[in-house]
C-alpha cells in the first residue's frame, strides 16, 4: 500500500494555480525528488500535504486514510514529518532542548500528570534523555548539544532539525531543500543521513533545486511546473529527457 | 434625534479618521506599531498652549495663527526626535517588532508623564466661550462643530490627493510596499520615513487640536485616541489607508450611539468589543488583502 | 522597620506578579497588557466575596482564582488566534474592558468609590492582622506561587512553552496542539496574579479601580523587561528593582503628586534603554524575537 496518496490535488491563490490537479503516489521506504524552477508550486504541494493550507480540490490518502480534515498537529501526530527551507528551529532552546522538546510522547505536557503523576514522567523523561542522547549522536552534533540552537551554523541547523524529526518518529519526511545553502562537504553528510533514515524505515519526499545530487540518492524523481507534474520516472529516464530542459529553461 | 447622532458620530468619525490615517501610514511606511502617536496627540494640543501663552492672549487673530503655526513645527520636530533617537536605530538593527512596540511604549509613558508634570492632571480649555450654534431642522450643530467638519473633511481629502497624485505621495507608498527596493531605486528611504513621520504626526495633531478647541485636553487623551486609531486601521484591513478612514468612521458612529443608549464611560470598551468581533468575523480586517501563510 | 515590611510585602506581591507574566511573556511568547486587569478580578472577587457574602479567606480565595481562570478562558477565545500586535491590542482591550466594568458597575463594585472594610485573613483560626505576620504570610504565599512556577518552567510543559514561543509552526509541525499549550499558559498565569490581588485587598483593606490600570499593567510588564524574561531570576530581580527605584525618589524629598508623574517617566526610559541595549533584561534568558 502507497504510503502517501495524493489525487487530483488543485490550490489556487487570486485565480493563479499553485497547484493544478496533481496525483501521485509514494511507497514506503523511497526517497522520491521533487525538481523544477522557482515558483511551481512546490512548497505549495509541501504546505497542503502538511495540512497548513486547505486544498481546493482533491484528495490526500496516508497509510490509507483520507487526511484532508486533520490539522497540521493531528497530521505530525500521524507521521508526517516537515523541514522547511529556513530550517525553523527554535533558536533560544539548546541543540539537545530541540531533541527533547520534539519528542512524540510527552505526559508531562499535561500538567495534572507532571504534578500528580511525577513518577511515571520522570521515567519517560529518562527515556526521553536517552533517546535525544542517541540522536544526537547519530547527527554528529553532540558536541553542540548545549549550545543554543542559533549559534550553531546553518548546515548543523538543518541536520538538527533532520534529528527533531528522529525524535518525533516522524514518518513521512517532507524535505525542504534539504541541501540548499550548505557547502559540498556538509551536502554529502545530509545526503548520506537522509540515506540512513530511509535505511530505518523513513520515506522521504524532497523538494531540491541542487538536480544531480538529488537524483544521485532518488528513487524516483517528479518534474514539476506552473503547478503541475510534466514529467516522472526513475533519475536515468527523467535525466535522459529532452523535457527536463525545456521545463527548466522554459524554452 | 437620530440625525443628531447621526452627525455627532459622522464628526467624530472624521476626527478619528485624521489619528487612523495618520497611523495608518506610519504603520505602512516605517512598519512601526507607533503607540507614541498617542503622546504626540496630546503634545500637540499642550505645545498649542505653551506657544499661545508665548505668543500672548489668543484674542488676536495673528497670534493665535503664528502659536498654530508654531505648534505644527514643534510637532515635527517631536515626531522627528522619535525616528532619530529611537525608531531608526532599532530599524536599522532590524529589531523585532516586539522591541520597536515596547520603545514606543516607553515614549508613549515619558512624554504623557512630562506634560502632566509641567501642566497638571487636570482638563484645560480653550475655548471658555459657548459656541454659537446653528439649528436645521431638529439637529444642532455648534460653529466649532462646522470647522471640524470642514477642516477635517478637507485634509482627508488632501491626503489622499497627495498619496494618489503627487511624487511624495508615490514615495510613500513605494516604501510601504518594498522599503529595500526603494533605496535602489535612487529614492532616498530614510527621508520619506521622516517625511511619513511628519505627515501621520500632523494628522494627529490637527485632530487633537480640533477637538480641543471643543471640549478641552488633559494628559490622558492621547490613549484612548491612539487605540480608537489603532482598532480602526485593523478592522479596515491593515493594508488600507481608506479602510482605516471607513472603520474610524464605524467607530465614531457606535461611539456616539453608546454615549447616547449608555454613558461615555462605556466608550473605550465599545471600541474594544467592535475590535474583537470585527476579528473573529472577518480574521484580517474589513478591507484587507490576503498575506502569504509565511506572512501572517 | 514598618517601613521596611511594607516594602517588603510589596516585593511579595509583585514577585507573584512578575512570574506569572514571565510565564505568558517570557515562556509562551505572548505579550500581554492585561495583567493588571487579572490582578484587580482577583482582588475585588476576593473582596465582594468576604465583605458582601461573608465568606472566610481561603474559601474566597479559592474561589476568586477559579472565577478569574473562567474569565482567562474568555480573553484567550477572543485574542489568541491573532498574531503578534493585534494580540496585544486585544490584550489591550480586555484590560480597558475589564476597568470600564470595574468602574461603571457601580451596583456591583461601587465603582470609583470602592470597597472599603476588608477584613484581614484567618486561616485555621488564626487572624493575621499585624504587619509582622501579614509579611510572614506573604512570604510563605510567595514561595509557594513561585515554587509552582518554577516547577512549570522547568517541566515539559514549560519546554513546549518555549518551543512555540520560538517557532509555533515548527512546534505545530511537531504534532503540538500550539492553542491547548496558550491557554493554558494564560489561565496559569491568570491564576497565579489572582492569588496576588486575594492578597493585596486584605492587605490594604480598601480597593478602588484606579489601582488596576493599563499603568499597573506597564509596571508590571517594566519588571519583567527590565529584570529578564525567559528564566526564574529575571522576574524577581525587575520586582525588587522596580520597587525599591522608586522608593529612593523619597528620599529625594519629592512631592507625592508628582512622584507618580517622574517615576512612569523612569519607567519608561528605562524600557527604551533595555530594549535598546539590553532586550533579554538584566538577568533574563530569552531576548524578543
Amino acid at each position: 500500500m502507497a504510503l502517501l496518496e495524493i489525487q487530483h490535488l488543485a490550490k489556487s491563490f487570486d485565480g493563479v494555480k499553485a497547484v493544478d490537479h496533481v496525483s501521485f503516489a509514494i511507497e514506503p521506504g523511497t526517497i522520491t525528488s521533487i525538481i523544477g524552477p522557482n515558483g511551481a508550486g512546490k512548497t505549495t504541494l509541501f504546505n497542503l500535504v502538511a495540512g497548513f493550507l486547505r486544498r481546493d480540490a482533491g484528495t490526500i490518502h496516508y497509510k490509507g486514510k483520507a487526511i484532508d480534515d486533520l490539522s497540521p498537529s493531528q497530521r505530525a501526530g500521524l507521521g508526517v514529518g516537515r523541514l522547511w527551507q529556513d530550517i525553523r528551529v527554535f533558536r533560544n532552546m539548546t541543540a539537545r532542548e530541540n531533541l527533547l522538546v520534539a519528542q512524540k510522547h510527552q505526559p508531562g505536557e499535561k500538567i495534572s500528570n507532571y504534578l500528580l503523576r511525577y513518577k511515571n514522567v520522570d521515567k519517560l523523561e529518562k527515556q526521553n534523555r536517552e533517546a535525544a542522547e542517541r540522536v544526537i549522536k547519530f547527527i554528529r552534533l553532540d558536541h553542540k548539544q548545549n549550545s543554543l540552537a542559533q549559534d550553531l551554523s546553518y548546515g548543523q541547523q538543518k541536520l538538527l532539525a533532520l534529528g527533531r524529526l528522529l525524535m518525533n518518529e516522524a514518518e513521512l519526511l517532507l524535505l525542504d531543500e534539504p541541501t540548499a545553502g550548505v557547502n559540498p562537504l556538509m551536502i554529502d553528510e545530509i545526503l548520506a543521513l537522509i540515506q540512513m533514515l530511509v535505511k530505518e524505515g523513513k520515506t522521504v519526499l524532497m523538494i531540491e533545486h541542487n538536480v544531480p545530487k538529488a537524483m544521485s540518492i532518488s528513487d524516483w524523481v517528479y518534474v514539476m511546473d506552473e503547478g503541475r507534474i510534466e514529467l516522472y520516472g526513475s533519475p536515468a529516464e527523467v535525466s535522459s529527457n529532452p523535457l527536463l530542459k525545456e521545463v527548466y529553461l522554459g524554452v | 434625534m437620530a440625525f443628531q447622532i447621526l452627525l455627532n458620530g459622522l464628526i467624530a468619525g472624521l476626527l478619528y479618521s485624521l489619528v487612523a490615517l495618520g497611523f495608518s501610514l506610519i504603520y505602512s511606511g516605517a512598519k512601526v506599531f507607533h503607540i507614541a502617536h498617542g503622546a504626540i496627540y496630546t503634545a500637540a494640543v499642550y505645545f498649542f498652549l505653551a506657544w499661545i501663552f508665548v505668543a500672548g492672549p489668543a484674542s488676536s487673530g495673528w497670534s493665535l495663527f503664528a502659536a498654530l503655526l508654531a505648534t505644527l513645527i514643534s510637532v515635527c520636530l517631536l515626531a522627528l526626535l522619535f525616528e532619530i533617537s529611537v525608531y531608526r536605530p532599532l530599524s536599522v538593527r532590524r529589531a523585532p517588532p516586539l522591541v520597536t512596540f515596547i520603545s514606543s511604549l516607553g515614549l508613549y509613558i515619558i512624554i504623557v508623564n512630562l506634560i502632566a508634570l509641567f501642566f497638571g492632571n487636570e482638563t484645560k480649555i480653550l475655548n471658555p466661550n459657548i459656541e454659537p450654534t446653528i439649528t436645521l431642522g431638529e439637529v444642532i450643530i455648534t460653529r466649532m462643530q462646522i470647522i471640524q467638519l470642514i477642516v477635517s473633511s478637507l485634509i482627508i481629502l488632501l491626503v489622499f490627493f497627495l498619496l494618489k497624485q503627487t511624487a511624495l505621495g508615490r514615495n510613500i507608498r513605494a516604501l510601504s510596499d518594498n522599503p529595500i527596493l526603494v533605496n535602489v531605486l535612487g529614492i532616498n528611504g530614510k527621508r520619506i520615513r521622516i517625511l511619513v513621520f511628519m505627515l501621520g504626526s500632523l494628522l494627529a495633531a490637527s485632530a487633537s487640536l480640533l477637538k480641543a478647541f471643543d471640549v478641552g485636553v488633559d494628559p490622558h487623551v492621547g490613549l484612548s485616541a491612539v487605540l480608537t486609531a489603532a482598532v480602526a486601521v485593523i478592522i479596515g484591513g491593515a493594508n488600507s489607508h481608506f479602510g482605516a478612514v471607513l472603520g474610524a468612521l464605524l467607530l465614531g458612529m457606535t461611539q456616539n450611539l453608546v454615549v447616547w443608549f449608555l454613558s461615555a464611560q462605556w466608550q473605550d470598551a465599545m471600541t474594544f468589543v467592535i475590535f474583537i468581533l470585527v476579528l473573529l468575523a472577518r480574521r484580517d480586517g474589513l478591507l484587507a488583502t490576503k498575506l502569504r501563510l509565511e506572512e501572517r | 522597620m514598618n517601613y521596611l515590611l511594607h516594602l517588603i510585602v510589596l516585593i511579595e506581591l509583585y514577585v507573584m506578579l512578575a512570574l506569572s507574566l514571565n510565564l505568558m511573556v517570557g515562556y509562551t511568547g505572548l505579550l500581554t497588557l492585561a495583567h493588571a486587569a487579572f490582578y484587580g478580578l482577583g482582588a475585588y472577587a476576593t473582596t465582594l466575596l468576604m465583605v458582601n457574602w461573608g465568606f472566610d479567606f481561603l474559601f474566597a480565595l479559592i474561589l476568586a482564582i477559579a472565577g478569574t481562570v473562567l474569565l482567562s478562558f474568555l480573553i484567550s477565545f477572543a485574542s489568541l488566534r491573532f498574531r503578534g500586535d493585534y494580540f496585544i491590542l486585544a490584550t489591550l482591550a480586555f484590560q480597558v474592558i475589564v476597568f470600564a466594568v470595574l468602574y461603571n458597575w457601580v451596583d456591583l463594585t461601587r465603582g470609583p468609590y470602592g470597597i472599603p472594610g476588608i477584613p484581614k485573613p484567618s486561616l485555621l483560626g488564626i487572624k493575621i492582622d499585624s504587619l509582622l505576620s501579614f509579611s510572614l504570610f506573604g512570604f510563605v504565599v510567595a514561595c509557594l506561587i513561585a515554587g509552582f512556577l518554577a516547577l512549570i518552567f522547568r517541566s515539559p510543559f514549560g519546554r513546549t512553552l518555549q518551543a512555540i514561543r520560538d517557532d509555533e509552526l515548527a512546534a505545530t509541525a511537531l504534532g503540538k496542539n500550539v492553542m491547548s499549550f496558550k491557554v493554558r499558559s494564560v489561565a496559569i498565569a491568570s491564576g497565579c496574579a489572582a492569588v496576588a490581588g486575594a492578597l493585596y485587598a486584605t492587605y490594604v483593606t480598601f480597593i478602588d479601580p484606579t489601582s488596576f490600570t493599563i499603568d499597573e499593567s506597564i509596571l508590571m510588564l517594566s519588571m519583567v523587561i527590565v529584570g529578564g524574561t525567559g528564566n526564574l531570576k529575571g522576574p524577581m530581580v525587575g520586582a525588587v528593582m522596580l520597587i525599591v527605584l522608586p522608593e529612593l525618589l523619597r528620599f529625594l524629598a519629592i512631592p507625592d503628586a508628582v512622584a507618580a508623574n517622574i517615576r512612569l517617566i523612569i519607567y519608561g526610559f528605562l524600557l527604551i534603554i533595555m530594549m535598546h541595549v539590553r532586550p533579554q533584561g538584566l538577568a533574563g534568558k530569552y531576548q524578543f524575537e
